[in-house]
């Protein structure tokens, strides 16, 4: 195995080599400190410009990736609710868009269904995860959002084209999905986004076991800093 | 005193420093210590001095961006020629199937195979396809205008309908410019996009520009009367939702920087904030 060899720290008052000995963060501004232990003068061990320009770099690099995934997670989300929506809207209505009766609905779609509800669950919790840092209602704006455009982007499409034939006076027109077929997949739409929110607040329970596990391993670190440090001295 | 126990490399040779004798210096009792190849004194309190390689690293970056914005700005100014054909196009289609059913008229009525004739289906309905020699046009535009009661009548008004994308492409592209040109205050970066659609407005009243092929289809010479007025307008038309591109560019990405990432990932986008002099959103929900 390569072991790295620390950069060169050199104690200013008694030109001890501190290259070895842990900086360890102080409690006011969060410099890395190293107190000499030589003379005990405690100074600041900063980076190289070399080493802080890549650091800037990763950081950044880090930085946009979270928020591409992000961004990627939301919209994956908010399609799985929407394409559920327009799966589901055959499965669970009739033609006049009303709710079928549980003995209606078709035997062999129940797997389906409940496939459509854990996926749109699982929606709402990944939303709920990656939005950790927002409130519970923008998280969930953040689902609801998206997931109306795209249920009804045909009729917005269709009713914009529309507008704007009546305007020209143009003989071309859209065509935009029936009342009835509205209310139906709203109505699917409406139950799916109930199934979301569940979703939502089991990310909540998730969220609040990253953040334990996180903070279990930030005090096992400081132990282990701490450990250090008396077997230093 | 002290020697130096891990790696520091001398600022004129590079040589590795490790195991010199780190001491005091007589005029100013800073740390040095001496490189055994050069002799050169290396000061130990401060930097070395950064590799060659960082600065050729940024110049690289820099290079890069620098072309990658070169590429959006001609891309952008296609993009002006491509909205300016596409509406002159929309808006002389009616013109350009009268001309190509008059010229298609009068080549059957002189026996002249035009070249949709062999195309083997009604070509009533392809009329616009029709190639028509320049001096047929010269003749004959002004008798087909005057049928059809001038241009503006002539029009297809559905050609508005392109100024739709225009405006969006307007806007995406005002909003690129004022998050990329973070150098520059918001009003220095609308330079760029304005300036592209003054280039666009002026390449289009040059003569070589709509300059159609020798024998062109009826749709290019309609397309062609109608581009000198439209496609300037067009261009001009885009100019408020460039501007305002340019004015909600950074606040959109502030916005999505804001929602999309916890507060410690935001840091490296800082400049967002403080370019415009504003503090970075606090972690408090």
């Amino acid at each position: 195995m390569l072991l790295k060899m620390p950069r060169s720290h050199i104690c200013p008052s008694c030109l001890t080599e501190l290259a070895r000995i842990r900086a360890v963060p102080d409690p006011h501004y969060g410099l890395a400190v190293v107190v000499c232990p030589k003379c005990s003068l405690a100074c600041v061990r900063t980076k190289h410009p070399d080493q802080a320009f890549w650091r800037s770099v990763r950081r950044g690099v880090r930085s946009g990736r979270l928020m591409v995934l992000t961004i990627l997670m939301t919209a994956l989300s908010a399609g799985a609710l929407a394409g559920m929506s327009f799966a589901m809207r055959s499965v669970l209505t009739d033609w006049r868009g009303n709710f079928l009766e549980p003995g209606e609905v078709v035997v062999d779609e129940v797997y389906f269904l409940l496939g459509a509800l854990l996926l749109v669950m699982l929606g709402g919790c990944v939303v709920r995860v990656v939005y950790a840092h927002l409130p519970l209602w923008a998280a969930w704006l953040m689902l609801m959002i998206p997931g109306t455009v795209f249920v009804y982007l045909d009729l917005m499409i269709g009713w914009g084209a529309n507008q704007m034939r009546k305007m020209l006076e143009l003989n071309q027109s859209l065509e935009v999905p029936s009342h009835l077929e509205l209310l139906g997949r709203s109505r699917v739409f409406l139950l799916l986004a109930g199934m979301a929110s569940i979703g939502m607040l089991l990310g909540i329970v998730m969220n609040r076991m990253i953040a334990a596990s996180s903070r279990k391993r930030v005090s096992k670190i400081r132990r282990k800093i701490n450990k250090r440090r008396l077997r230093q001295y | 005193m002290d020697s130096i126990r891990a790696d520091r490399a001398c600022i004129k040779c590079g040589f590795n420093l490790f195991g010199q004798e780190v001491f005091k210096e007589d005029h100013y009792q800073l740390a040095v210590t001496r490189c055994p190849e050069c002799g050169t004194v290396a000061a130990l309190q401060s930097y070395p001095t950064m590799s060659h390689w960082v600065n050729r690293f940024r110049a690289l970056i820099a290079a890069g961006w620098v072309v990658v914005l070169a590429f959006v700005f001609i891309l952008q100014m296609s993009l002006v020629g491509t909205f300016a054909d596409g509406m002159s196009s929309q808006a002389g289609m009616p013109l350009a199937k009268m001309i190509g059913k008059a010229y298609n008229e009068w080549a059957e009525e002189n026996e002249i195979a035009t070249n949709i004739a062999g195309w083997g289906m009604n070509t009533t309905d392809y009329t616009e396809y029709i190639q028509v020699p320049q001096d047929w046009t010269d003749e004959h535009l002004d008798e087909i205008l005057d049928q059809e009661g001038g241009l503006v009548r002539a029009m297809d008004k559905s050609f508005v309908i392109v100024l739709i994308p225009a405006s969006i492409a307007g806007f995406v592209l005002g909003a690129f410019w004022s998050i990329v040109l973070l150098g520059a205050s918001r009003k220095k970066a609308a330079i760029v996009p304005i300036s592209l659609g003054l280039i666009g407005v002026i390449l289009m009243y040059s003569p070589s520009f709509y300059q159609s092929a020798i024998t062109p289809q009826a749709s290019e010479i309609a397309k062609e009367l109608y581009a000198t007025y439209l496609a300037p307008v067009g261009v001009i038309i885009q100019f408020p939702a460039i501007l305002l591109g340019i004015f909600l560019g950074r606040k959109i990405a502030r916005w999505v920087i804001t929602l999309t990432l916890p507060p410690r990932s935001r840091v490296p986008f800082s400049i967002f904030w403080t370019r415009d002099g504003l503090a970075l959103p606090s972690a408090k929900r």
